[in-house]
């Protein structure tokens, strides 16, 4: 064992402990996903899109205060409604593009959480609102 | 763009700061490359002291040239100067002047420059107490200053290419294409953008300088670094490096701390940290510091790990650096909150770190041979190998996190590779976790477990341990001291916090545990001498902010949950998706053990701020132990047209905080333009109704009570000439309950008709006056047919119909178009008219002398259907002569427009999260950063 120290035996140790740590923190990861590819698959995914802006916007607390729909069209112009369980986010309207993350439930997309980003007219850089679940 | 000779512009304050920028970079160049001739003729003294004294010459020079920048800066932002593109886009005239200083480091230029500014000050105290060190250290830091003047300096090479982006830059040259740069004058013209109303707050003033001191600070243990190998002193630059280590740990770690308080006071992410991307990146760099301060330590007291000394302190610099390209690149886009706009700077950013990255492994390579590594090994009785363990977890941490936080960059990556070789490789994407909390939890969770065990068993341990065998008993004894004390307090306290599994159990352990055995090392090794206990306060710190974390992140709980409102639903949904409550203006709900009242709101300038009443309820007797007030408050632009953002408002309690904010208002207190539009889509239906009909709705019924000529309406501010009057209105629901409304109409000098609506929340109903309602309300007066009457009070009588009493006289009489003048006399009679169908009214017309001429003022009723004159007073028979005259139709119909199913506009959407224990996170984290500070106090005292 001349030459090997205690120090290297740990380190080699803890490279594989990194390894396996990463190995494992990459099955997180999600997909980006089109409402087609949402579709096949029965797990969470990230569409982007944009607000279909010519389609109904739903959100009436006096009924149901966590109860928000809309529609988003994706990358490849499908629009699908997407259900937020939450309060309708302020200036929704305004937003250029959303990130929703969520699962395909028959033919509504139920986001888990919604990020938005929204120009401002007060500066030239943008503001995002989140809104997480 | 025609050359066109502009008035009014200012454009030699520009001139002079772009030549400050060139003057305090060329200045910077100077004294680095003078201090890295100085560190390299340092054999020979007379030559190095010369290039030495050139290096601090002209680091002063760029010292002072660059606060030359920043005062040109201000000057131009309190004139403001619209002209230049960064005054425009930060400063207006409504901004507060206490607002100046977060309009300067709003943009990217102005935050370099606060960075630059740091850098400045830094080196003046690291020249004054450099000494030997001086020179290498200086030359490292000058050259990383010059980098950073380098991305304001705003040099064009050809239209596109660039280097850096200058903060004094025109708006005609930014935005060359505005038609408004072809008038001359343009300059009167143009307004500024300013602040961003979200960050004008206390916590934009504080929060970046802090941070950019602690980025700057970081800089100082990598000069150091630098300077250690450059000069081949291996161990020399360790002991004076530390304090310096400390107090950047300590000023960012309060950086990061301020971001995460900012985040929980004033904005409503609903929590003080949520592992976003730009959070993350800010916290990595801290991370890595502290593993480079326990190297640090090992290596000054044992001369091992002085490599990996060098190694932390370059990563944790170079991880300022990667932070910065983060925020700052647009790339984060997708994954942040935060989001940034591109500066045009990314390459420029990627040689920066590309160019001290090299630096440092070639650094490291080349000296690898020569650093001193004792010949005996460290034992695993030892601190330092345990130290050593910490430190690699640290960087475990710090690894994880940044691999998640990379992954924009990682698809980047892809996409350059792709273009190389020709490939589409957008379906090697990948996305952030759907659940980043969890994600970052579940294994910053084991990261802190162990850190919580090693900095409690650590603390005992002894540096080259040689005499185990003997301490071993000591150590054992007082490790059966903190166990046996953390354990009881572990089970008492998960009774508080209840652990929902065994990894939160075990860390909730290792935090108490950490805390007991730190407080014990205080107590019985150190004797509670305060002052050596930086290190154990720091560590307790951090076992209390785990608690803080564990107890106000496992029990965060929703009270905004309502479950007999919410039951059936959704079937699927669970308890955490229902996070809104819905409170109607003085009706009170219960909300998990709370009775809630949205009681009233008020604006003030521009925050409409609702006053929210909680009363905590016994759940046996349901009476009221506790009462408070909470009031959440949203903000509203300039000209209160918009409402900008929800303020949060907390209640505190030693024990725990209850958070609430405002997730959704009536569109009509939201802005003017959706208030229109939500009027426009309301159905109006349009009714006539007569005095004695009743109209049948679906929620309830209608009828006409009177007609006010006197109208009020909160947002009716009568002038004079104004012909105005509102329909008093009773409604009834289906149980018979009265409500009543009174809508308005207004003309304004014959022109202008304002109709103020009013509604009544209960039956969903809005009502609107027209103008064709005028007609009804007065009548044509060449149209009546007057008779003439002579009367005395007292005296009843008939008139088609009416039966009329003159019921007396009222010498001060009120009446809406007649408003008193001095000199006036004045008198009503007072008419009690009835009608044979039961109504009745009181008139009360005037006879006016002003001015010797006499005036008559009618008065008249337009439900009953009467006019009524007072034409003249005879004293002597103490008669008066009354015209009288019936409008024509005895049953005037008046048209209403009536909506139904309206939605109402008395209500907010609140939610409100409980936080226990949120406190024992701040006091963490205030212990951990003063422990930092009191050990890099000490520290400077001793080098």
């Amino acid at each position: 064992m001349k030459g090997i120290k205690k120090i290297h035996i740990v380190g080699i140790l803890m490279v594989g402990v990194a390894i396996a740590l990463l190995f494992s923190a990459s099955k997180d990861l999600s997909t980006y996903a089109t409402f087609a590819q949402a579709d096949q698959v029965n797990r969470s995914v990230k569409v982007v899109g944009v607000l279909a802006k010519d389609k109904e916007m739903y959100y009436n607390p006096e009924d149901d205060p966590n109860y928000f729909s809309f529609f988003v069209k994706d990358g490849d112009g499908e629009e699908r409604k997407v259900i937020l369980h939450d309060a309708k986010p302020q200036d929704f309207e305004l937003s250029e593009q959303i990130v929703v993350t969520g699962k395909m439930k028959d033919d509504v997309f139920v986001a888990s959480s919604l990020l938005m980003k929204c120009p401002s007219k007060y500066k030239d850089e943008e503001i995002a609102v989140r809104k997480d679940i | 763009m025609p050359n066109i000779e502009y008035i009014g512009e200012h454009l030699l304050p520009g001139k002079i700061g772009h030549f400050f920028v060139i003057a305090s970079f060329v200045s910077g160049l100077l004294s680095a490359l003078a201090y890295a001739l100085a560190t390299r003729h340092r054999a020979n003294e007379s030559v190095a002291i010369s290039w030495k004294l050139l290096g601090r010459w002209s680091f002063l020079a760029m010292v002072a040239t660059a606060f030359s920048v920043i005062g040109t800066i201000f000057y131009i932002m309190i004139n403001q100067y619209y002209e230049y593109h960064y005054v425009w886009s930060h400063v207006s005239e409504q901004l507060p002047m206490q607002y100046i200083f977060s309009a300067f480091w709003e943009g990217q230029e102005g935050s370099f420059l606060l960075w630059i500014f740091w850098h400045c000050i830094l080196g003046l105290f690291l020249m004054r107490l450099g000494r030997t060190w001086e020179a290498p250290t200086m030359a490292v830091l000058a050259g990383i200053q010059v980098f950073l003047l380098s991305m304001i300096i705003g040099i064009y090479f050809t239209p596109d290419f660039r280097l850096g982006s200058s903060p004094f830059l025109l708006l005609r040259d930014v935005m060359s294409d505005a038609p408004i740069f072809s008038n001359v004058n343009y300059v009167t013209q143009i307004s500024g953008q300013g602040l961003n109303p979200l960050l004008q707050n206390y916590w934009m003033t504080i929060h970046p300088p802090t941070l950019f001191l602690g980025f700057a600070a970081c800089t100082i243990p990598f000069c150091y670094a630098v300077a250690g190998f450059w000069t081949k002193d291996y161990s020399g630059w360790l002991k004076p490096v530390l304090p310096w280590s400390l107090f950047a740990a300590a000023i960012l770690g309060t950086g990061i701390a301020m971001g995460g308080a900012w985040a929980y006071e004033a904005l409503s992410f609903g929590g003080y940290w949520a592992w976003d991307p730009v959070e993350n990146a800010s916290l990595v760099p801290w991370l890595i510091l502290i593993g480079g301060i326990h190297t640090n330590l090992i290596a000054s007291r044992t001369s091992q790990s002085i490599r990996g000394t060098y190694i932390f302190y370059a990563l944790s610099f170079l991880f300022i650096l990667y932070s910065t390209f983060l925020t700052r690149s647009g790339i984060l886009g997708d994954s942040s909150v935060h989001a940034f706009t591109e500066m045009g700077l990314e390459w420029q950013l990627v040689i920066f770190m590309g160019f001290f990255a090299a630096l440092s492994i070639g650094q490291v390579i080349a000296n690898s041979k020569h650093i001193p590594t004792p010949k005996t090994e460290e034992s695993f009785t030892s601190r330092e190998f345990w130290m050593f363990i910490g430190s690699l977890v640290l960087l475990f941490s710090a690894g994880l996190i940044t691999f998640t936080t990379s992954i924009p960059v990682f698809n980047k990556l892809f996409d350059v590779w792709g273009s190389v070789v020709g490939k589409d490789m957008s379906s090697w994407h990948r996305a952030s976790p759907t659940d980043a909390m969890d994600h970052y939890n579940r294994f910053q969770l084991w990261i802190a477990v162990f850190i919580g065990l090693l900095s409690g068993l650590g603390q005992f341990m002894r540096y080259k341990e040689k005499r185990w065998q003997q301490y071993k008993s000591v150590i054992g004894k007082h490790m059966l001291i903190s166990l046996g004390l953390a354990v009881p307090l572990t089970f008492v306290t998960n009774l508080w916090i209840n652990t929902p599994a065994f990894p939160y159990l075990l860390l909730l352990f290792t935090a108490i545990f950490t805390v007991v055995s730190n407080a014990n090392y205080l107590i019985s090794i150190l004797k509670v001498k305060l002052k050596s206990g930086a290190a154990a306060f720091s560590h307790m710190g951090f076992g209390l902010m785990i608690v803080g974390v564990l107890a106000s992140g496992i029990n965060k709980t929703f009270i905004s949950s309502n479950p007999f409102a919410m039951q059936g639903i959704f079937s699927e949904a669970d308890e955490r998706l229902k996070r809104n409550i819905y409170l109607i203006k003085g009706k009170p709900m219960y909300m998990s053990g709370y009775q809630v009242t949205y009681v009233s709101d008020t604006l003030i300038n521009n925050d409409r701020s609702y006053k929210v009443r909680f009363a905590k309820m016994d759940e046996n007797s349901a009476r009221a132990i506790d009462s408070f007030d909470l009031e959440p408050y949203i903000t509203y632009d300039i000209g209160l047209t918009k409402m900008v953002n929800p303020n949060p408002s907390t209640k505190r309690y030693l024990h725990k905080d209850i958070f609430s904010h405002i997730t959704s208002v009536p569109a009509e207190v939201q802005s003017a333009e959706l208030a229109r539009d939500f009027e426009d889509s309301l159905d109006y239906q349009l009714h006539s109704l007569g005095p004695n009909d009743t109209l049948i709705l679906r929620e309830g019924s209608v009828k006409i009570r009177s007609i006010n000529l006197n109208p009020n309406h909160p947002m009716y501010q009568p002038e004079e000439g104004d012909i105005a009057f509102g329909m008093v209105l009773d409604a009834w629901d289906s149980l018979g309950r009265r409500y009543t409304a009174e809508p308005m109409l207004a003309v304004r000098k014959g022109l202008y008709i304002y109709s103020y609506q009013d509604q009544i929340n209960d039956l969903h109903l809005r009502f609107r006056l027209t103008e064709e309602g005028l007609q009804a309300i007065y009548p044509d007066e060449n149209l009546l047919d007057y008779q003439t009457y002579t009367k005395r009070q007292g005296d009843n009588f008939e008139h088609d119909g009416y039966h009329i009493q003159i019921a007396g006289f009222d010498k001060n009489p009120q009446h809406a178009s007649y408003i008193a003048k001095e000199g006036d006399v004045a008198v009503a009679v007072v008419l009690s008219v009835s009608t044979a169908d039961g109504r009745s009214t009181t008139l009360r017309p005037i006879f006016l002398i002003r001015e010797n001429r006499t005036y008559l003022i009618k008065d008249f009723d337009p439900l009953c259907g009467i006019s009524a004159k007072f034409a003249s007073v005879d004293p002597k028979e103490e008669t008066i002569e009354l015209q009288m005259a019936s409008h024509q139709n005895q049953n005037p119909m008046f048209p209403i427009e009536i909506a139904e199913d309206v939605p109402r506009n008395d209500f907010i959407v609140l939610e409100a999260i409980e936080f226990p224990g949120i406190n024992f996170f701040w006091l963490g984290c205030i212990m951990m950063m003063g422990g930092l500070g009191l050990g890099a106090y000490r520290r400077s005292r001793t080098i």
